[in-house]
């Protein structure tokens, strides 16, 4: 193996305490900026799957017609499906219209009723479910206006309204998160600066022997850079190791509320393609950082 | 030796006072030490030896007046020049100034690695050294390990290993037996043969009566050049 890839620093820093310290709190840093970091991926990908929704799609619903008795009365219910259905075909800018079966509609239910609840007993409206065209331009209040004409018991619902808020509301969610994820990479530039100022002091006389036999402040700053590299690069690798399971279990508790809203918050390839390189993000960041702290503190101190 | 009357002063102070505290401890020095010269710093204790030494190799500047050192003056070197100008300086520190915490062989590399020599040119020149200087067997023994006097010779070889311009010793031969001390006075004289300018601070007054150098005396913070003496 290569000498100079064995050799020791000519610091000692890989053995003073303030070593150790970082180690430790490098890795909890690695750990939270992770989890944060799939956070953020998560609710964009979450927002841009319900922006996709907004964009592609609109429900029209149909109350049921009720007969004398005040009973819901199926054929006619039906009747005014099929009309609807046939005047939607006709809008331009529709790609499909299908009207979701009883099961579908069941399924959607089930959050908010229960599985022990028979919904063909109850006066549930029908749903079509309308699919529209890329990049078409829809008149949402001439759709309106054209259902009212096929019957008063038909509407839109265009997603838009209360999905603009939950839009809204991810979009806060990001934003914290983010703030949070700088204040990570914040602090734990703090950390990694106060830790290497107090490597220096505890090295001084070594610094100083190598100022006398001629090194610039490169030289002894890129030491320090190769140690926090190292620490930075294996807190990663820590972080990563309890971090990723975190992931996996709240996305598999996420799942399991069987939430439609949740399901676009999953982790895409690129996502946790960037989750896995963290360890090379914190190898360089901790290297430019202590890099560039050593380098202004020396000038301080000597 | 080179001729001394015309080459330019590798180092030459004037008007150079230095203080510690509001106090003097080197007043108005001037001195001018030719390249290729040898040169002995004696004086009592506290004389201002040590300072002189720290003011020589680039550890302080003056307080007042100019210091020039291979014709720059280092009131005004920035932090690489100073870098750049100690590379060209070995010094012998009196309590050897080690990094405990690696090897002879390391410690011996030192100058040589900050100036980025490759890893094979140091390993030729440094066993080559380690040789001379009779620590061959300990290479890779950390220097916490090592006496006093192994102590000595691995500052000593530390400072001649980059072949320097000027060689400051400060008591390089008050750990080492006589015999050590003889052939490390010899080894400096051969650098000094080669063109090396060599100022050993010393109480030993053997060194300065068996090896026939100018010498700078201190006293009280000034400085007096006493020329080698002619022999009869």
């Amino acid at each position: 193996m290569n000498r100079d890839f064995m050799r020791k620093n000519d610091i000692s820093v890989e053995d003073d305490d303030s070593s150790v310290f970082m180690y430790v709190l490098t890795s909890i840093y690695m750990y939270l900026f992770i989890i944060i970091l799939a956070i953020v991926m998560a609710v964009n990908s979450m927002a841009s799957s319900w922006e996709k929704d907004i964009m592609g799609a609109i429900t029209v619903q149909i109350i049921p017609v009720e007969s004398d008795d005040k009973h819901i009365d199926v054929d006619k219910t039906q009747e005014l499906v099929n009309d609807v259905l046939h005047y939607m075909e006709n809008v331009s800018g529709i790609e499909t219209v299908r009207v979701l079966d009883t099961k579908t509609v069941e399924k959607l239910m089930t959050p908010w009723l229960g599985n022990k609840v028979d919904i063909s007993l109850l006066p549930i409206p029908q749903l079509l479910d309308v699919q529209l065209k890329k990049d078409a331009e829809i008149n949402y209040d001439e759709i309106t206006r054209g259902l009212h004409k096929v019957s008063p018991n038909a509407s839109i619902d265009n997603h838009r309204l209360w999905l603009n808020k939950l839009i809204k509301f991810a979009s806060s969610l990001r934003n914290i998160a983010l703030t949070v994820l700088f204040m990570v990479i914040l602090i734990c530039a703090f950390s990694i600066y106060y830790s290497a100022r107090t490597s220096l002091g505890i090295n001084i006389n070594s610094i100083e022997i190598l100022h006398l036999v001629g090194a610039y402040d490169d030289y002894i700053a890129r030491q320090y850079a190769r140690n926090y590299a190292k620490i930075g690069f294996f807190s990663g690798i820590i972080g990563l190791m309890f971090a990723v399971p975190c992931i996996l279990l709240i996305g598999k508790y996420g799942l399991s509320t069987g939430s439609g809203l949740l399901s676009g918050a999953s982790l895409s390839g690129t996502a946790w393609f960037f989750i896995m390189m963290t360890p090379l993000f914190s190898y360089g960041y901790a290297m430019v950082t202590s890099y560039y702290t050593v380098r202004k503190s020396l000038e301080k101190m000597f | 030796m080179a001729d001394m009357n015309m080459a330019k002063p590798i180092i030459e102070l004037q008007s150079v006072s230095v203080g510690y505290d509001n106090r003097d401890v080197l007043k108005d020095m001037r001195i001018a030490l030719q390249p290729g010269s040898f040169t002995f710093v004696t004086g009592k204790s506290g004389s201002g030896k040590t300072t002189l030494l720290n003011l020589l190799y680039l550890n302080k500047k003056p307080s007042k007046g100019v210091l020039n050192i291979f014709g720059h003056n280092i009131n005004f070197a920035n932090r690489d020049n100073l870098a750049r100008l100690r590379q060209k300086i070995g010094v012998v520190f009196q309590d050897f100034r080690l990094l405990e915490h690696l090897s002879v062989y390391d410690n011996i590399a030192l100058p040589l690695r900050v100036r980025g020599m490759n890893e094979k040119d140091i390993y030729k020149r440094v066993i080559e050294l380690l040789k001379w200087i009779e620590l061959h067997k300990s290479i890779y023994k950390t220097c916490n390990t090592l006496s006093g006097g192994e102590k000595q010779r691995v500052a000593i070889a530390r400072a001649v290993i980059g072949r320097p311009d000027i060689l400051f010793a400060d008591e390089p031969t008050g750990s080492v037996d006589f015999e050590m001390a003889d052939k490390l006075m010899r080894l400096f004289v051969e650098l000094n043969r080669v063109g090396t300018t060599v100022i050993i601070a010393t109480h030993n007054e053997y060194l300065t009566l068996t090896y026939n150098y100018q010498r700078i005396d201190l006293n009280n913070g000034t400085a007096k050049l006493y020329p080698a003496l002619k022999r009869v």
